[in-house]
C-alpha cells in the first residue's frame, strides 16, 4: 500500500527579519526523529514522499538573509559549564545579550569576522571580570600565607 | 553587610536604572555618557550586588533572542544615590578649594 506522509513547517520570520533558525532547527530535528521511530515501526512508511509541496517555499530568499554570525564555539559555553547558580544566570543572560548585540552589529554593516572577533574579546573581558574579584581574593590569600610563614618568629629575651 | 558608601561605578549605575532599562541598554547608555564601555561581567555582577543591598529592584523577561533582565531603582536605592550625590559634591568642592 503507497502512503504519503506530508510534513508542513513553519518558518517564522522575527519582526527584526531574521529567521528564527534555533527553532526551524529543533522542529527538524523533532520531525526527523519521528519519522525514524515510525519507520522503524512502520517500514512500509514512504518518507520520502513525492507531492511534498516544499517547491511552494521560497528558499532562496529565506535562507539568504543573514545568520547571527555568534562564533561556533564562544569560550562562554565552557565558562557557564564551571559556574553555578546566580553566576550561570549571569553567564546565561550575558550570552543572549552577545547574541542580541552580534546581531545589531550585523544589519550596521559590520563584516562577520568583525562581528566574530569582537564578541570573542568581549566573551573572554567578561569571563575575567567575572573572575577578576574572585582570583585577586585567592592571590591575596596566598600572598598572606606566604608572609605567614617567610616571616621569622619573634624572639623571646 | 550592606555598603556606606557607593563606587563611582555603582553611583553611575544606579543614576541609569531610575526609569528601568534591561542590562543592554544600561551598557550602551553607560557607553554614551562616560565614554567608556562597561562589560556584561562588571555590569550583571554589580547589579547583583546591589540587589541583595536592595538598592535595586529586577524583573525577568524575555523576547525572541533569549531572556531579558530589568533593572529599576529600589527606594533605599534612592536614597543612597542622593546621600551619595552630597557626597561626591562635597568631595569635588573640597578638591576645588584646594586646587
Amino acid at each position: 500500500m503507497e502512503r504519503t506522509t506530508r510534513t508542513v513547517f513553519t518558518f517564522e520570520v522575527r519582526e527584526d527579519g531574521f529567521l528564527d533558525v534555533n527553532r526551524l532547527h529543533a522542529e527538524l530535528l523533532r520531525e526527523i526523529q519521528d519519522r525514524q521511530e515510525n519507520s522503524r515501526r512502520e517500514p512500509a512508511l514512504d518518507v520520502a514522499a513525492e507531492d511534498a509541496c516544499i517547491d511552494s517555499l521560497n528558499f532562496e530568499e529565506v535562507f539568504s538573509r543573514s545568520i547571527t554570525p555568534m562564533p561556533r564555539r564562544v569560550p562562554l559555553g565552557l565558562f557557564r559549564w564551571l559556574c553555578r547558580g546566580e553566576t550561570r544566570a549571569i553567564v546565561d543572560q550575558t550570552r543572549d545579550d552577545l547574541r542580541r548585540d552580534a546581531r545589531a552589529m550585523m544589519q550596521e554593516g559590520r563584516s562577520v569576522w568583525t562581528v566574530r572577533a569582537v564578541i570573542w574579546w568581549r566573551s573572554i573581558y567578561c569571563m575575567a571580570t567575572i573572575t577578576g574579584p574572585g582570583l585577586v581574593r585567592i592571590v591575596k590569600f596566598l600572598l598572606d600565607v606566604r608572609r605567614l610563614f617567610s616571616t621569622p618568629p619573634p624572639s623571646i629575651s | 553587610m550592606p555598603t556606606e558608601h557607593l563606587s563611582p561605578t555603582e553611583f553611575r549605575l544606579l543614576g541609569l536604572v531610575i526609569t528601568e532599562r534591561t542590562g543592554r541598554e544600561i551598557a550602551k547608555q553607560y557607553k554614551a555618557e562616560t565614554g567608556r564601555a562597561i562589560s556584561y561581567g562588571t555590569l550583571y555582577t554589580t547589579l547583583r550586588r546591589m540587589r541583595e543591598e536592595g538598592l535595586v529592584h529586577m524583573r525577568e523577561g524575555s523576547d525572541g533572542d533569549g531572556r531579558l533582565r530589568y533593572f529599576k531603582i529600589a527606594a533605599s536605592g534612592a536614597r543612597m544615590l542622593n546621600r551619595s550625590r552630597t557626597e561626591f559634591s562635597r568631595l569635588a568642592d573640597f578638591g576645588m578649594e584646594r586646587g
